[in-house]
Parts: structure tokens; C-alpha cells; sequence
């Protein structure tokens, strides 16, 4: 008990104190890692603890971030009534979404969500008047808060990101192993088990795909706001994709993991690039090697080196 | 009347495509439970190759003949030496096929260059053919034939061989093949081999008309991965029928919906899952 | 459970810390060394015209000793990766945080460049934009921080509706993608073109990276004098080669914007690119002593023929080195290099440029054909018109009070 009080409290304190030595381009590449912790994280409740495989994931973060850019640019600069509205459009996708999705399993399960996702980004491809098309929606300020702070300079809007993933990160945990989060695994082990005992496997399966949609909007709501503006490349199929990368690299069904993968990748995507044309190709063979050698993820493996120390 | 006739004909010498671009993933996952996201990089690498081959002999049948080949070895050796570790694990062979994809793309990208590229057809099929008022490319009704050939060849390997009725046997209760003395394993390599065949093929086939350039691997994948939802996973017919359903809809949908051409592949998908979510033939 | 879930998150923050901590600090910049960050897609859809641009940016410093103004300069190149323009804007943050770079450079599309002029903006670093041709960045979105050494999607555009008013078409069918750059370039001549006299009577738009234009050409109403597109890339090659395998080459004409038959995919096209005619504001048979010195330059060191992507990369050099001379490689005084970029003229392969009150070029104008010289196809030039300007003959101000293309898109036929 002592010792994981120590070292969430040795954690917490290095992401506090961090933004005092970062440059920053590292600071903004810590709050991109930060974002799509929660992203990933997101998922993560729906694939490794749900057992459902979505591909369509970046649907719901990109809805919210198209709300938020769309309000805060053309109807009102209300950071109250834009950043709800955000998360609000998120679960309204994912509720409809749910309502299609959950009707199949497995493979089906991931090509119909990756093809839901797809609608989508053809509407904010081809709506060119409401999303500005493949130009997408430059110039979304940062919210204005009216704290003594402006969220347009890096170090507050860390903060501001950081207080997020860390709400994020314990929301999530406290649904993943509450009961709700037990049924959860339950479904993901046999879902014919859970049935006859008597629970609702399906709207299990939706609570918990629209909670995943709420959080994936939160992070689609940040990262509108981190970058000034959204494209129809927050809808696409890479996005999705790449968040059950960072799922799977960090280990499904363990919360932190997954936050760990998206760190992973996001720094992965940016240094390799920087040595090397061949960048791809490298990440590739990561994934070919990490899925040979910690076919758990990274955390999996970490468990399996460290955790006999720890029990 | 020569609208209809051309974009009937369109219509399914495209669908004529995706069904051999389908059928290899909705063969590999019937037996194997695998969904190999690599599926689009097969048909990649087998057109590139297939380029390169015709660039220095001239000849449409070597460049298909080499393509398949390197791509059907490439497949058994994923299979051999990586996908066998994982059986029925689905997310250990996402990741693993996913690494594959970017590998493949980045090698291609070195080896063969950003540009966009077509396949030379063969001299024979250079030309189009003019009847009446209908004008139609011949290349698209030797994609017409050479589809029809292979659906027919697959139907007959599958319902009237030995190896067909093992495969199916090990569609249907892997357990139990194993137990009457069925090789599944070997088995497994070999469907996997003849999935990777089938989309290499449809590389080839896709080189002339279609194109291989940076990005198509994915864009190929999104297709197979629509026809599979509307035909059902597992089935051949699906992918047959399924392919053509698309390649029809699609066609005329944007030749009389322009507006909606975006979602012309995307509506059928969206209509079946609504109707009947393991898709039209489907039983898994 | 609990007690490793808290060491594992401890590892791992340590571990982030450290691997953050890898990518450096910012650079103590080397003494007097300018330095450009030049943001390029080399993965994915637009690796080609992206290497290219890349390309014809290094060729100019090579060849001019890394020199300019005085001072050394350093170009730092950046794959800005796959179609995700968010991915561009941490390669320029890494570019000007870190690497400390004076000038941004490159950019193939618009989402790009649009995220990246405003980033620019903010941070006062200068962006030459060497291909992203979206009207609004010299227009509407303009910023005294950002220039272009590339084009502005309709500028070549205008001429050709004149041109093809000129040859007697009267009736005209406008093609292009669905997006933005595909309204751009198309409206432009249909807005010429109407002006003159002739009337659009259809308008197609297929998506973006269509696999099969039969549907599309399928569309094409028959009594056309002239069919009016753009396309580019794999979507060019895909759509000529059908245009002649559906009976429509020699039919009716096909023009369209000089991408359609660049020497990016000229080759490939083969015979069904003969007598295409476009407008670009260069063509590898250029004939004049610049354009031959670059191109042969540029095959020699890269093996590959030069493309008009090279061309822009190259004049952006161009562009940057004449600034940073007039300066006497004072780079730092941000408004006198801004004045000296903004007045800069160069001769560049494809003739005279100079910038104009919004930064984007004037240049010449080129209506090419496509023939067969030599047994290689090239595109010749057969008019040309010099000093074109975003606005044609308008004025700036009447030219932005029209509504803009994007707007016009599926208005044109009356």
C-alpha cells in the first residue's frame, strides 16, 4: 500500500514538474501523449476489458472535436457551452453507433465500426460548406477560461490537458474495476456464461461503448483545441487504427497500458522520423517484434519482468 | 440504352476485381479466424512486382505468374512463421499484420518509388471494342472472364475435391477435421497461401485499370472489408455475389447519384448491417 | 494488483521523462548558420510530388555551396508522414523549437499549409509554400508571414478559358475531385470561359483517389466541344488512360490544368496523353537557358526527370537566397527580411517571378500540348502568357468580392 502510494505520488509529481525543464516541442509532444492516452484509454474500457475489437474508434473523437471547433468559431467562444456540446455530440455518435455496431460480433464487429467511422468522414470530407471539406477548420482558439492565465501559452494548457487525463485516468479506472468493469471482463471471457446468469450482456456492451465515446470525445475536444484546428483526418481510419495500436502495443485490458502505448507511439512516430526516411518501415518491425515478444503489450511484459518483485 | 449497357459491364468487371480481392480474406478467415490486415499490401506488392516483371520482358503472363508467386510465398511465410504462433488470438494478429502492412509499404515505397504506376495491359487487350454506339474497353471483359474462370475454378476446388471438403470440414468444427485425420495446419498455410494468390492476382488484374501507387494497400483493404460485410465472412459466394452486388451499386450509383459518389460503396454495407448483419451469405 | 499498477505508472512517467529528455533540448545554433525547415510528405499518397519538391529545393543549395547572403544555410528536411496535416504542425514546432530554424518551407496540400500559415503567423517565422495552391492563402487567409514560389490553384486556370474560348469551343464540360483544389482550378476557367461567351453544360466531380472513372466519364454529355478538367496524381493517370479507353479521345477534346499530364505520370500515360492540352506555369521543354540548366542538373543528381514540384522547391530556393542577399543574410531583422522576400525576382526555370502584393507569383503562363518528340512524350509549349497574376485581369479587391470557387462549385451551369 505504502509503496504504490510512493509511486503514484513519485509519478504525479515528475508530470507536475515536468513543464519547468521541457523545451517546447517537448512539452507539446508530452500533451499530444497526454491526449492520446486518454484515447486510447478510452478504448481500451470497450477492447481490452469489453472484448470489442473497434476499428471506428476515431469517430467519436473526431465528432467532438468538430462540435467544439465548429461552435467556438462560428456560434459562440463559450468554453461552458462548446466543450459540453463536444462531449454531448460524441455520445449521441456513439449511441447511434452502439445501436448498429452491437448487433455483431467480433470481425464483423471491427469492420462495421471501421465502416460507420467511414460514413462520417465522408460527410466531413464532401460537407464542404459545414467543415470546410479536406481544408478542414482552421483557427479555433484556445477556451478562454478567465483564469489569470491564457491557455494560448504552453505551460497552462499542460495543466489544463494534464487535469484532464488524470480525471480521464481515474474515471476510467474506478469503471473498469467496479463491478460494472467486473461484468465487463466477464462478457469479454463468455459471453454465453453472463447471459445465463442472468445479465444484460447487450446493454453492458452499450453502456460501456458510450462511456468509451465520452472519453474519446474528451480527447477529441483537447485535441482540437491543441492544434487550432480539425480536418477530416481525425475521422479517418489512421486515427482509429492507430489507437488500437496503442492499445494492443500497451497491453489491452490494463488502463495504463494503453496510456503507455500511445507515449510509445506518439514519441516512436516523432524521433524515428527525424534519424531515419525508413520510419515506417521501423515501426512495423516494432509491432511485428513486440507482438512476437510481449504478445501482451509492453505492460504485459513489465508484469512478467517485474511483477513477481512486486506481488 | 447504351448507358445501361456500358455501366452494366462496368459494374462488373469491377465487382469481377473485388471478388478476387475478397475472396482471399473471406477464405483466410473461414478457416483460420484470421483477419490479415496485410490483405491490401498483397495486392500491392503483387502488382508492383508484376510491373517490374513486365518492364523487362514484355509479357502480361510472366508478370502474373511472378507477382502471384512472390506474393504466395510472402503469405506462406506469414503464416509459417508468425500468424501460426497466435491461433484465434485476434489482437496479437492485428498488431502483427499491421506491422507487416508498413513494412510492406515502406519496401515498396523504397523499392518502386512515390509515383503512381499502371500496369501495361496485354498487347491482346490493348484496345477497345466498338459495337454500335458502346464503346468498352476489352481489358474489362478479360477481368469478366478471368473472374467468372476463378469463381468457378474455387467453387468447383471447394465443392468437388478432396482438399475442398477438407477445408470445408475445417470451416465448420475444426476439432472434429482434426480428429478424422485432416492436416489442418498444412491445410491452413495452404488456404492462406492461395488467399494471398487470389489478391495478387487482383493486383495484376487491378494494375491495368486501377493502378499501384503509395495508399493503395489500405484503400483495397477498405473495399475487400466492405464486400466482406455485405457477401459474409467465410462464404465464397459471398464474395461473389457480395463483389459484384458492390461493384454494380457502386457504378451506377455514382453514374446516377454524383453527390452521393462518396458513399455509393458505403450505403449497401450500412443497408445489410441493418437487415441482416452477418452478410448476405454469412454463417459465422 | 494495486501496488503494480502504481510502480508500473512510476516507470513509466520515468521512462517518458527520459525519452522526452532524448529529444533534445533546444540547439545552440551554430555560429551564423541560417537555417530552413522544410516540412514534406515523404510517406504516403504524396511521397512522389513531395520527394520532388524536396528535391528541387536541395538542388539549389548544392548548387549555390549551402551559401546565401553571406552566411551558411542549413536546410532540415521533415517527413511530415502520412495524410494527418496535425503531424505537420509538430514537424514545424520540432523544426522551429527545437532545430531553432529561421524560414519554414514546402508543403504539398492544403490542410497543411493552412494549419502551418497560421502556425507561422503566430511564431513570425516567414513560410514559402512550394506546391499548396489554395486560393486563400495569398487571398482572404494572406499573412504577411507567408509566401508562395508555387502557384494559386485558379491563376493558371484563367488563361485557359480564354484559350479555349478563342479555338471556337462553345459548350464545355468541367471535371475534376471532389475538393477544394478541384474548384479551384476548374472554376477558374469556367469563370473565364462563361465570361467570354461559352457556356458550362455539366458539371462532374468524382472523390477523391477514385479507383474506377468509368461511372464518371459516363456522365460526359456528348454534344460538348470540349471536355475542361483537373486532376492529378493517380486520379490523372487512372482518368486519361479511361478517357481514351471509352471511346472519348478524338471525340471531343480533353484540356485541363498542366497536372493532368505532368512528367510526374507523362510517361506512363503513353499514347493516350497526345494532344491533351494544358496550363501550368512550367513544362520540362521549356526552352529557355534556366529551365535547361535546372533540368539537366536536376536528372543528373536524382536520376529521375525533373517535375513541376521540383521546379517550385527550386524556386523557393531561389526565392530565399535572393531575400537573404538582399539582407546581407541578416535573417533576424524579421521586417527587413519580410520586405526583401516580398520584392524579391527571380529567374526561374519557368521564366521571370516576382511576388505580388499578396505573395503569391506572377509568372508566365504556359498553354502546353502533349506530343511525341523523339519517341518520348513532353508537353510543348504552344502560347504563353506572361506576368499572370492570381487575379487575371481583375482587380484584387473586385476579384475577392466574387464569390469564391468553392462556393461556385455545381453553379456554373446555367
Amino acid at each position: 500500500m505504502k509503496t504504490r502510494i510512493l509511486a503514484i505520488a513519485l509519478a504525479a509529481a515528475i508530470l507536475l514538474i515536468v513543464p519547468t525543464v521541457l523545451s517546447a516541442y517537448q512539452l507539446s509532444l508530452l500533451v499530444k501523449m497526454l491526449i492520446f492516452a486518454i484515447f486510447a484509454m478510452s478504448l481500451d474500457l470497450i477492447l481490452g476489458f469489453a472484448g470489442l475489437p473497434s476499428l471506428g474508434h476515431a469517430a467519436y473523437f473526431g465528432a467532438a472535436a468538430y462540435t467544439v471547433s465548429l461552435l467556438a468559431l462560428r456560434v459562440v467562444n463559450n468554453f461552458w457551452i462548446d466543450f459540453p456540446a463536444g462531449l454531448l455530440m460524441a455520445v449521441g455518435v456513439s449511441a447511434l453507433f452502439g445501436l448498429l455496431a452491437l448487433r455483431t460480433h467480433e470481425s464483423y464487429f471491427l469492420m462495421i465500426t471501421l465502416a460507420l467511422a467511414q460514413v462520417l468522414w465522408g460527410i466531413a470530407f464532401g460537407w464542404r460548406s459545414l467543415t470546410g471539406g479536406d481544408d478542414g477548420l482552421p483557427g479555433v482558439p484556445r477556451p478562454n477560461l478567465g483564469l489569470p492565465w491564457s491557455l494560448a501559452d504552453r505551460i497552462p494548457f499542460y495543466y489544463f490537458v494534464l487535469i484532464f487525463f488524470a480525471l480521464a485516468l481515474v474515471l476510467l479506472w474506478i469503471i473498469a474495476h467496479s463491478p460494472f468493469g467486473r461484468v465487463l471482463v466477464g462478457i469479454r471471457e463468455n459471453e454465453v456464461r453472463m447471459k445465463v446468469l442472468g445479465y444484460n450482456v447487450w446493454l453492458y456492451k452499450y453502456v460501456a461503448f458510450i462511456l468509451a465515446g465520452l472519453f474519446a470525445g474528451l480527447a477529441g475536444n483537447l485535441f482540437a483545441y491543441y492544434n487550432g484546428f480539425v480536418s477530416p483526418s481525425y475521422l479517418s481510419v489512421l486515427f482509429s487504427a492507430s489507437g488500437l495500436l496503442m492499445v494492443i502495443l500497451g497491453g489491452a485490458g490494463t488502463l495504463f497500458g494503453p496510456a503507455l502505448g500511445a507515449g510509445v507511439i506518439v514519441y516512436l512516430e516523432n524521433v524515428i522520423s527525424v534519424y531515419t526516411e525508413r520510419w515506417l518501415m521501423i515501426l512495423g518491425v516494432i509491432y511485428v517484434l513486440v507482438t512476437l515478444f510481449a504478445p501482451r503489450g509492453l505492460v504485459g511484459l513489465l508484469r512478467e519482468r517485474f511483477g513477481s518483485r512486486l506481488a | 440504352m447504351t448507358f445501361w449497357i456500358t455501366q452494366l459491364l462496368n459494374g462488373v468487371s469491377f465487382g469481377m476485381l473485388l471478388f478476387l480481392l475478397a475472396a482471399g480474406l473471406s477464405l483466410i478467415y473461414g478457416l483460420m479466424r484470421i483477419l490479415n490486415l496485410a490483405h491490401g499490401s498483397y495486392y500491392l506488392l503483387g502488382a508492383y512486382v508484376g510491373l517490374t516483371v513486365v518492364r523487362y520482358t514484355e509479357s502480361f503472363v510472366y508478370a502474373a505468374v511472378a507477382g502471384t508467386a512472390v506474393v504466395t510465398v510472402l503469405g506462406i511465410l506469414m503464416e509459417r512463421f508468425f500468424l501460426r504462433r497466435f491461433p484465434k488470438q485476434a489482437l496479437p494478429q492485428a498488431l502483427l499484420t499491421f506491422g507487416f502492412l508498413f513494412i510492406i509499404a515502406d519496401l515498396a515505397l523504397w523499392i518502386w518509388g512515390g509515383n503512381p504506376q499502371t500496369l501495361p495491359k496485354p498487347q491482346v487487350f490493348a484496345a477497345s471494342i466498338w459495337v454500335g454506339n458502346i464503346v468498352f474497353p476489352s481489358y474489362r471483359l478479360f477481368v469478366i472472364a478471368v473472374g467468372i474462370i476463378v469463381g468457378l475454378g474455387l467453387w468447383w476446388l471447394q465443392e468437388g475435391t478432396r482438399l475442398g471438403a477438407m477445408i470445408r470440414a475445417g470451416v465448420d468444427d475444426e476439432e472434429m477435421a482434426r480428429g478424422t485425420g485432416v492436416n489442418v495446419s498444412l491445410l491452413s498455410t495452404a488456404v492462406f497461401g492461395l488467399g494471398a494468390f487470389l489478391a495478387a492476382l487482383g493486383g495484376i488484374m487491378g494494375g491495368p485499370f486501377v493502378g499501384v501507387y503509395p495508399g493503395a494497400d489500405f484503400e483495397i483493404l477498405l473495399l475487400a472489408f466492405v464486400v466482406v460485410i455485405i457477401g459474409g465472412l467465410g462464404s465464397l459466394k459471398g464474395a461473389f455475389f457480395g463483389g459484384l452486388l458492390v461493384g454494380l451499386l457502386d457504378n451506377f450509383g455514382k453514374a446516377l447519384f454524383p453527390e452521393l459518389a462518396l458513399f455509393t460503396i458505403f450505403a449497401p454495407m450500412a443497408i445489410i448491417l441493418a437487415v441482416r448483419p452477418t452478410g448476405l451469405f454469412g454463417r459465422l | 494488483m494495486r501496488q503494480r499498477m502504481g510502480w508500473r505508472m512510476a516507470t513509466g512517467v520515468v521512462a517518458l521523462a527520459w525519452l522526452l529528455g532524448l529529444l533534445g533540448a533546444p540547439m545552440a545554433d551554430a555560429q551564423g548558420t541560417v537555417k530552413v525547415g522544410f516540412v514534406s510528405p515523404l510517406t504516403g499518397v504524396y511521397a512522389a510530388p513531395g520527394a520532388d519538391m524536396r528535391d528541387g529545393f536541395l538542388l539549389y543549395w548544392s548548387q549555390a555551396g549551402n551559401k546565401a547572403g553571406g552566411r551558411t544555410v542549413e536546410v532540415i528536411v521533415e517527413d511530415k508522414g502520412s495524410n494527418k496535416p496535425e503531424d505537420a504542425l509538430t514537424k514545424a514546432r520540432k523544426l522551429v523549437d527545437r532545430d531553432g530554424v529561421h524560414i519554414l518551407a514546402g508543403v504539398i496540400s492544403t490542410p497543411v499549409a493552412v494549419a502551418l500559415a497560421k502556425y507561422a503567423t503566430d511564431q513570425k517565422v516567414p513560410l514559402i509554400v512550394a506546391n499548396a495552391g489554395a486560393d486563400a492563402i495569398t487571398q482572404k487567409a494572406r499573412s504577411p508571414y507567408v509566401f508562395r514560389s508555387s502557384f494559386a490553384n485558379s491563376d493558371s486556370s484563367h488563361p485557359l478559358g480564354e484559350w479555349a474560348y478563342k479555338q471556337g469551343y462553345r459548350k464545355m464540360v468541367l471535371m475534376a475531385s471532389d475538393y477544394g483544389a478541384g474548384y479551384e482550378q476548374t472554376g477558374g476557367f469556367a469563370r473565364t470561359f462563361t465570361e467570354a461567351g461559352g457556356k458550362i453544360i455539366k458539371e462532374v466531380y468524382s472523390p477523391l483517389g477514385t479507383a474506377d472513372f468509368a461511372p464518371f466519364i459516363s456522365q460526359i454529355d456528348r454534344s460538348a466541344d470540349v471536355v475542361a478538367v483537373f486532376y492529378a496524381g493517380a486520379d490523372a493517370l487512372r482518368f486519361v488512360k479511361a478517357y481514351e479507353e471509352y471511346g472519348l479521345k478524338g471525340k471531343i477534346p480533353l484540356i485541363g490544368k498542366g497536372f493532368l499530364t505532368d512528367d510526374l505520370i507523362l510517361q506512363k500515360l503513353g499514347d493516350a496523353a497526345i494532344d491533351v492540352v494544358t496550363a501550368l506555369h512550367w513544362s520540362r521543354a521549356l526552352d529557355n537557358p534556366e529551365n535547361k540548366k535546372f533540368s539537366q542538373a536536376y536528372e543528373e543528381r536524382y536520376k529521375r526527370p525533373a517535375t513541376v514540384y521540383a521546379e517550385q522547391g527550386y524556386v523557393a530556393a531561389q526565392m530565399t537566397a535572393m531575400a537573404l542577399e538582399t539582407v546581407k543574410g541578416n535573417v533576424e531583422n524579421k521586417e527587413a527580411f519580410l520586405a526583401a522576400l516580398s520584392k524579391v525576382e527571380v529567374d526561374a526555370p519557368r521564366g521571370k517571378v516576382k511576388l505580388d502584393a499578396f505573395h503569391n507569383p506572377i509568372h508566365p503562363i504556359y498553354i502546353l500540348k502533349v506530343e511525341k518528340k523523339g519517341g518520348v512524350l513532353q508537353n510543348t509549349p504552344i502560347a504563353s502568357y506572361p506576368n499572370t497574376g492570381q487575379f487575371w485581369k481583375w482587380t484584387p479587391e473586385a476579384y475577392m468580392a466574387m464569390p469564391d470557387y468553392g462556393a461556385m462549385k455545381g453553379k456554373w451551369v446555367k
